[in-house]
């Protein structure tokens, strides 16, 4: 299949840049989690927590990614929605050691899954249980039950445990990720 | 770290701390720092059974004390040993009680909260099926009815301790108090009285009992002096059962970790640090103490101190200084001191010749006083005659001891004269131990008050009452902020945390009892003040001024830039300008228990949050009712903003001691918002209008067609009610009948009052000069039938009356008998007349009932 990929996006039938939509409560890893992800991100360890949006695009597993890193503050939240639209998969993640504000994160999570441009669309969402190297935080079968995966039945989707300062666990999810995106592109 | 703390502790007199090992509770944390008082006597008993045991120690020492009662004392003493042994085993069985009850009442405070929580469940279905807006806008976080903390609003904060933005919840947990209710008003008259370190009446009261029954203990071999010690432990009595109940309490305190006052600081939904505070807090306030440091510190007003606490270690305390008294009132004190010891010095000469050991002290010179004071010297002689041979020296020496207490009495009624005087001067306030000496029940105990505390000093440190930071010159959260602080002495400071001195003092009329803050120190601030009659001050920079004299009590204040709201005892909440004008009220459905501002995320509009009696917490702005929670419980305590990382948050401590969290949705602001801008809610609200009725169809075309004739028959008709009731003053013009004479020269009012149901009537009249001029030469007549009335003076001279003097004259007035069945009207007129004139100035008619009814029912 990968040749034959390879081939079609050569030939420009298929898609090339995939929108991924990374989203998720500040403060949960998300910005560390995409710039391990990144390699042309060299990690200078400086991670500050985002204003708005940032926009990161590279190349993996042969794909052109677009990652839009929203901020998670409240007040930068209701941007979140803006993109909705032309996204091809979602990228949430939540902070596992953060117990208390899971209600916000599922909170969240149910307004993005009622809203109107993400209802009807068959879009995959990779759920991260980020910083599960902390001490007391919870497991990946805790926190789908916190966000109520179990509810989500019109969605793709897909939880992992994973560590963003270290990388552990953040490949097995993302792979997962592409290899819907390609069934889905192809 | 501990040892600023020591300093202070060590003058906490007394306390029997009773550890227990077989107790599961010692699960205290290792970052568990106590601030418990050391106390300077400390009774250490540790029992592996039971409290049962603890009650027996204190039990057997007690009777020790019986029984040397009933060796030393005589047949006249026998009432006093008796009451004594009641005494003791009262305190022992309350004790016991106390410690089973403990229990139940947990017991049954959950069973409470069960049944409580169910049907309030059951309520608040019915309440959120209605409206599902609620629902929308909070996510609830949780709810744990079993929390176990006591506070209220001024005890909750959200502090980003470690400086890393993550906003704690810090709960001073005023613990198990309403089970132990007596320590607490106990220990709080305690903490009045040892504000200065000398003067506690109670425990160095209890002091002077240890130390007693410690030298009885070791000298068994009665010593004449010796002797005379146990009259005064009945002098005493009173406060020795006070102070047994106290430590007995102190123990139950130790003995249930959860029942001391703490300081809990949260992260999340659990306590991380415990700390233990020396007693219950009045209030905790954070803040920045520079505007260098990222670690703010915590302040937690207990009593006269402020603990400060920084990184969860203690870091400061800091008294504010003293309230210096009137000279007048120290003048009469220190005479009082010398005095006593003049005679003190006096006295122990004198037993120094007699080489009697062991006078020296205080105590014992008071014990000698009680003794003659109980006139069983021959009793006490008696006794001594058994133990000392020298009978001449006893005589002698009760003849001296008498001498001695006459003089110290004479001493103390001359204190207490003065203070009074003093007192009922109204000018001087007097400082509280003054007051509560005055209150001591008779000269005896002030007698011992005084001879026990003869180092003391009437300066006394003001108890803290609430407690405000103010920030200093910029809005931001970590900018530096000095502390405002409002005390029982009518005072509210504005302290530098700094290096702890007082930037600004205001002096108020009545004690503080709530404080608002507004602005910047360096820039504009105001700070409201709502005292303990009810009146309302607001402070600032350089003027200070009363807003309102409110007619009930108030429960909250919270202020805004230009206005205040408080909320009283009377269910409504009241806004005023800080220019002092009533803007708006409005009424609560039920009690208000306490109010509490909302920060954070709504700087534009002016929130707050009202909990109510009635289980719900409203959300208004302004006088625009946001949102109402319906809550499981009473909410004692809440706070509003931002809660670890999330920013709208609102906690809630629930009466039995529940923890609520909910975080406030983030599309709910936006709509908070607009309904802020939005009309008032009953605005929207139909007027309904009654349709068009023929009738009113009918009459609106009459009108329209003879609208000329309509208005001139009204006219006419509004004429001739004028002319009637021009032509009714005149009448009453003439007949004088006005209470308000009209005589250019003399304008004199009168009001004419009858009293009594009985044969014996009075008839009082309120005479006044509203003129300008002095009314000379009146007299009054009184018009009324002989034949039913005798009246002493049918005539009163009223040689002079000044204006604006209110004169009051009682005339009484006696009903004969022939009026008993004489069915008239009897009606007495009063008749104002100035000499040379014919008509009365004024007239007035009493309106005398006839008693007959009466005298059928009473014969
Ligand atoms: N211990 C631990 N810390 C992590 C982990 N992942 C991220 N962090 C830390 O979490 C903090 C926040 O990470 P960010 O990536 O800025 O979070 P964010 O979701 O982008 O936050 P916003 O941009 O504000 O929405 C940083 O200090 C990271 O170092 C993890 O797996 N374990
Ligand atoms: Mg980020």
């Amino acid at each position: 299949m990968g040749r034959f990929s390879d081939f079609l996006i050569a030939l420009g039938f298929m898609k090339k840049k995939v929108n991924i939509l990374c989203v998720g409560l500040d403060n949960s890893g998300k910005t560390t989690i995409i710039n391990s992800l990144n390699p042309n991100k060299v990690d200078n360890g400086m991670i500050v927590p985002t204003i708005g949006f940032s926009i990161e695009t590279f190349s993996k597993s042969k794909l052109n990614l677009t990652v839009i890193d929203m901020s998670g503050q409240g007040r930068y939240r209701d941007l979140w929605e803006h993109y909705y639209v032309d996204v091809d998969a979602v990228i949430f993640v939540v902070d596992s050691s953060d117990k208390i504000r899971t209600c916000v994160a599922k909170d969240e999570l149910e307004q993005m899954l009622n809203h109107k441009d993400l209802k009807k669309r068959k879009i995959p969402i990779l759920f991260f249980a980020n910083k599960n190297d902390i001490e007391d935080s919870m497991s990946v079968a805790d926190c789908s039950n916190a966000l109520g995966l179990n509810n989500v039945k019109t969605k793709n989707w897909y939880i992992c445990s994973c560590n963003g300062l270290t990388g552990d666990g953040i490949l097995t999810g993302f792979n997962w990720l592409i290899g819907i995106i390609k069934k889905i592109l192809i | 770290m501990a040892s600023f703390f020591k300093k202070k502790l060590k003058s906490h007199n007394s306390t029997i701390s009773i550890k227990k090992t077989n107790n599961g509770d010692n699960d205290n944390n290792d970052n568990d720092i106590k601030i418990s008082p050391t106390p300077k006597n400390k009774i250490e008993i540790s029992s592996s059974s039971n409290n049962h045991a603890n009650n027996n120690e204190i039990q057997s020492s007690t009777n020790h004390n019986k029984v040397d009662n009933k060796i030393n004392t005589q047949i006249e003493n026998n009432f006093n040993t008796n009451t004594n042994t009641t005494n003791t085993t009262n305190t022992t069985n309350t004790t016991n009680i106390t410690n089973t009850t403990n229990d139940n009442n947990i017991n049954n405070n959950n069973e409470d909260n069960l049944t409580e929580n169910n049907t309030s469940e059951s309520n608040n279905k019915n309440k959120t099926e209605n409206d599902d807006e609620n629902q929308n806008i909070w996510i609830n976080v949780m709810y744990d009815p079993f929390n176990g903390i006591q506070t209220i609003s001024d005890c909750m904060d959200l502090v980003d301790i470690d400086g890393n933005n993550e906003h704690h919840l810090v709960i001073a947990d005023f613990g198990n108090y309403r089970n132990n209710t007596n320590i607490n008003t106990n220990t709080n008259t305690n903490k009045n009285t040892n504000a200065n370190t000398n003067s506690g009446s109670l425990l160095s009261l209890n002091d002077d009992i240890i130390s007693i029954n410690k030298k009885i203990n070791k000298n068994n071999e009665i010593e004449p002096t010796e002797n005379k010690k146990n009259p005064e432990k009945k002098v005493l009595k009173k406060n020795k059962t006070s102070s047994i109940l106290l430590s007995k309490n102190d123990i139950v305190l130790n003995d249930n970790k959860t029942g001391i006052p703490v300081l809990k600081i949260f992260k999340d939904d659990h306590v991380e640090t415990r700390i233990s505070l020396p007693d219950i807090p009045r209030s905790v306030c954070s803040f920045y103490p520079d505007s260098r440091s990222s670690h703010p510190i915590i302040a937690v007003a207990i009593g006269t101190t402020i603990y400060m606490y920084r990184d969860r270690y203690p870091y400061i305390k800091m008294t504010l200084p003293p309230v210096e008294p009137n000279p007048l009132e120290e003048e009469a004190w220190k005479n009082a001191i010398t005095n006593v010891n003049n005679e003190q010095k006096m006295y122990n000469k004198y037993n120094m010749d007699l080489k009697v050991s062991n006078i020296s002290d205080s105590d014992l010179s008071l014990n000698e006083v009680s003794n003659t004071n109980n006139s069983n010297s021959t009793s006490s002689s008696r006794s001594n005659n058994n133990n000392n041979n020298n009978n001449n020296n006893i005589s002698d020496i009760s003849k001296k001891n008498k001498e001695f207490h006459s003089k110290l009495l004479n001493i103390v009624t001359n204190l207490v004269n003065t203070l009074i005087s003093l007192r009922d001067n109204g000018v001087i306030q007097l400082t509280q131990i003054s007051i509560e000496f005055l209150a001591l029940q008779d000269l005896e105990t002030k007698l011992a008050f005084l001879v026990g505390n003869l180092d003391l000093n009437i300066a006394i440190e003001p108890t803290i009452t609430t407690m405000k930071t103010i920030k200093k010159n910029r809005e931001e959260e970590d900018s530096c902020s000095y502390l405002v602080v409002g005390v029982n002495e009518k005072l509210v400071y504005i302290v530098n945390p700094n290096g702890c001195q007082v930037i600004e003092k205001f002096q108020l009329s009545s004690s503080i009892q709530l404080m608002s803050v507004y602005g910047l120190y360096d820039v504009k601030y105001h700070i409201i003040v709502g005292c303990i009659d009810g009146s309302i001050y607001y402070l600032t920079s350089n003027s200070c001024y009363k807003i309102t004299q409110l007619e009930y009590l108030p429960v909250g204040i919270i202020t805004f830039e230009k206005s205040l709201i408080v909320g009283c005892m009377n269910n409504t909440i009241y806004s005023y300008t800080t220019k002092s004008k009533k803007q708006y009220s409005i009424i609560m459905p039920s009690p208000i228990i306490s109010l509490q501002g909302i920060s954070g995320g709504f700087k534009k509009i002016k929130g707050y949050l009202v909990s109510l009696q009635n289980n719900e917490v409203r959300v208004y702005s302004d006088k625009n009712l946001i949102l109402l929670i319906p809550t499981p419980d009473k909410i004692t305590g809440m706070i509003f903003g931002r809660f670890e990382r999330e920013q709208n948050s609102l906690i809630m401590i629930t009466k039995n001691g529940g923890l609520i969290i909910k975080f406030l949705k983030r599309n709910a602001k936006s709509t908070l918002d607009d309904i802020n801008i939005r009309p008032p809610i009953e605005q929207k609200q139909q007027i309904i209008i009654p349709k068009k009725t023929r009738l009113f169809i009918d009459q609106t075309v009459r009108e329209k067609e003879n609208a000329k004739e309509m208005h001139s028959i009204f006219q006419r008709d509004l004429f001739r009610i004028k002319l009637i009731a021009a032509r009714a003053y005149v009448k009453t013009f003439k007949n004088t009948l006005n209470p308000i004479s009209g005589i250019p020269t003399a304008k004199i009012k009168m009001a004419v009052e009858a009293m009594g149901i009985n044969v014996n009537f009075k008839i009082r009249l309120d005479i006044m000069n509203i003129g300008n001029n002095i009314a000379r030469n009146l007299y009054i007549l009184f018009d009324y039938n002989q034949e039913l009335f005798t009246i002493e003076k049918p005539m009163i001279n009223i040689p002079i009356i000044l204006p604006g003097v209110n004169y009051t004259i009682d005339c009484p007035i006696k009903q004969n008998v022939e009026a008993y069945d004489k069915d008239i009207n009897n009606q007495i007129k009063v008749l104002l007349c100035e000499k040379g004139y014919g008509t009365p100035l004024v007239m007035g008619i009493a309106d005398v009932g006839m008693c007959q009814d009466l005298l059928e029912v009473y014969g």
